[in-house]
């Protein structure tokens, strides 16, 4: 298990890389001059040029590129153009809001998601699995700015449940109760997902030889279905739901908009448009390093799954 | 001497699958009975129905798809098959338990042995503690003759050979003594090799105490195993008896096909003798006897008879039964072909 983790750990330093050089040569084909926006239009050609030189924007690219590695290698994220702080405290305040956010909206995906797929295969064909079908397909294809506005509006505007904008005054209890809107409006489009691959992989394992000795046993059908197939359905649905992280995450963005959260989702879009490429440098490349740890733990997972994966 | 009832009375049994809209026959009036502690043969080639017949028993036939169209089945004072889910499900496991065909699909992989072994003992003997528990597994793995029964306890199935996989299912079905075993082609995905150690495991194991029905085409396994054989064709029975009558003197053309086609020492190098055709679509049965259209007898004799009706199971001689027409006519086809 700790020479997988190892490995799997080694194996995500080139990834890591790759995601630097991302980071830094999409922001070079941005146009427009970045010290022209951070001196603002009054500033001389001479400041500029001096700025330039200051910030070492007139060397050439590849020096560029390593000065910028060397530094993102050191975990040194830079300095926001606007508030003069560093990115990487820049990104830990915000940080929190965004994490709480993307796990609720997984754990929404996956305890809605995995009962009704459940349900639906084992009533395969029947009215219900007719509902549950017909919901997931709302789900994906609603997009998740329209649920959240809509939920907004019911359950914070109307009902007056959940307050409508930030996250929470601080309490704990406060900052769950400004979490579930959110969560939810984030989580509905993959739950919808997770609930038609938990539909699928059920259906293949119910369909087994493994499942019939279960009931030859004499096991409950409760026990044949939650424990004998849905064990072997979880192999594929872990996989999903981690590939699908990278998805949710970009979800963050529209829903730390409609509820006006905090996040890091919220820093990086006044970054862009503010051109604070620095901060959006440093937010992106963050979000690449939680993928690339999600994907981590879905590959460690693995192995406890499912004993044939050797570790 | 009264005979005793028997263990297991099948009566009638008829089941039909779906297929688009209509329903297909796939058993038609199947009958037979199972003594206390005798080991009967189902064989039949496939699709004859052997497999549909102990699955139906077992109530392991898909729900949506099949139906019981008619036919009981008397286990021990009561028809299984019209018995409430959960009273089935007590008897299921335990006092009839089955040994399926490939040990690989059947076991479940992310489950380690000794775990699916414990579970079935602890389905059916709520209550034990872990140790009671893991020392039953314990004894049960040692049974059926698997090396170290502690480590085989916690291996996986992916981990064992197909010999040791098909001994941990028989393992399973042991583990509460039931006094039905029902296998299902227990050696066929095995190799030839290992298949007669395992029929060996599976005889010693089971003990002296339950019944057994051992569903196969291998002739050679019935004549070794088996007190009494039914023979299938088409989802009917058509010829049972004891196995040493049917062996000696088959009453059915395609019993005696069965026989002749095995493969046989003393001919070696010489060619198999087929049954000729191949078995029939159960969508489009041929009318009356569902053989005729392959069988010798109806070629020499042409008979209407065998066209236009179904044959009833008749006493043949001996302690048999037999549906065929015809059957009075094979005594001197048979010395016609010992001749030949």
């Amino acid at each position: 298990m700790a020479r997988l983790a190892l490995k799997r750990l080694l194996a995500a330093i080139p990834t890591l890389f790759g995601a630097i050089v991302v980071v830094f040569f999409v922001v070079q084909l941005i146009p427009g001059d970045p010290v022209r926006v951070m001196l603002g239009e009054n500033a001389s050609a001479a400041e500029v040029e001096e700025v330039r030189t200051a910030l070492g924007l007139n060397d050439p690219l590849p020096v560029q590129f390593l000065r910028f590695a060397g530094r993102y290698a050191t975990g040194d994220l830079g300095v926001s153009i606007f508030s003069r702080q560093p990115v990487a405290g820049e990104i830990a305040q915000r940080l929190a809001p965004t994490v709480q956010l993307a796990l609720g909206g997984v754990l929404v995906a996956i305890v809605l998601g995995v009962p009704m797929g459940v349900l639906a295969a084992a009533r395969r064909g029947t009215l219900v699995d007719h509902l549950c079908l017909g919901a997931s397909t709302l789900g994906v294809t609603v997009p998740n700015f329209l649920i959240g506005i809509l939920l907004s509006f019911a359950f914070a505007s109307k009902l007056g449940w959940f307050p409508t904008l930030g996250a929470g005054t601080g309490g704990f209890w406060s900052t769950l109760n400004a979490l579930v809107l959110p969560s939810l409006t984030l989580g509905l489009a993959g739950m919808a997902l997770v609930a038609r691959m938990t539909r699928s992989a059920m259906i293949e394992a119910l369909g087994e030889d493994y499942v019939r000795t279960a009931n030859a046993k004499g096991l409950s059908q409760r026990r044949v279905v939650y424990w004998h197939a849905l064990r072997n359905a979880a192999i594929p649905i872990v996989t999903i739901v981690g590939l699908n992280f990278g998805h949710l995450l970009g979800g963050t963005v529209v829903v730390e908009l409609i509820f006006a959260r905090p996040g890091l989702g919220k820093l990086l879009l006044d970054a862009l448009l503010a051109r604070d490429y620095p901060v959006v440098q440093g937010v992106c490349f963050l979000i690449a390093v939680l993928f690339i740890l999600v994907n981590l733990i879905v590959d460690l997972l693995q192995p406890l799954l499912d004993p044939r994966v050797q570790p | 001497m009264t005979t005793p009832a028997p263990l297991l009375s099948v009566r009638d049994l008829t089941v039909e699958f779906r297929r688009d809209r209509s329903w297909l026959r796939a058993l038609h009036g199947v009958s037979f009975d199972v003594f206390e502690g005798e080991t009967v043969g189902v064989v039949g080639e496939s699709g004859s129905g052997k497999s549909v017949t102990v699955q139906s028993l077992m109530g392991l036939l898909p729900a949506r798809s099949s139906r019981l169209a008619a036919g009981s089945a008397v286990f021990a004072g009561r028809d299984i098959l019209r018995l409430p889910r959960r009273e089935l499900r007590r008897i299921r496991g335990k006092d009839i338990a089955m040994v399926f065909q490939d040990p690989m699909s059947s076991l479940n992989p992310v489950f380690t042995v000794g775990y699916q072994i414990a579970e079935a003992i602890r389905e059916h003997n709520p209550g034990l503690s872990r140790e009671t528990l893991r020392e039953r597994t314990l004894a049960v793995l040692s049974r059926v003759e698997l090396p170290h029964p502690a480590q085989a306890f916690s291996t996986f199935p992916f981990q064992f050979s197909g010999g040791m996989r098909q001994r941990a299912m028989i393992a399973m079905a042991i583990a509460n003594a039931p006094r039905l075993l029902i296998a299902d082609e227990p050696t066929t995905a095995l190799d030839v090799t290992i298949q007669a150690q395992v029929m060996q495991v599976l005889q010693q194991a089971r003990g002296t105490g339950s019944a057994m029905l051992l569903i196969t085409h291998d002739m050679g396994l019935v004549a070794e195993a088996t007190d009494r054989v039914i023979v299938m064709y088409a989802g009917r029975v058509i010829e049972t008896g004891t196995t040493a009558e049917v062996f000696a003197a088959p009453r059915h053309p395609y019993t005696r096909g069965l026989l002749a086609s095995r493969p046989k020492l003393a001919a070696a190098g010489g060619r198999l003798t087929p049954i000729p055709g191949s078995p029939p679509n159960i969508a489009s049965l041929p009318g009356g006897c569902a053989f005729h259209p392959r069988c010798a007898l109806h070629e020499r004799h042409r008979d209407p008879i065998c066209v236009d009706t179904v044959p009833a199971l008749l006493p043949r001689e001996g302690a048999g039964l037999v549906a065929c027409h015809l059957t009075h006519l094979l005594g001197s086809a048979q010395r016609e072909m010992e001749t030949t």
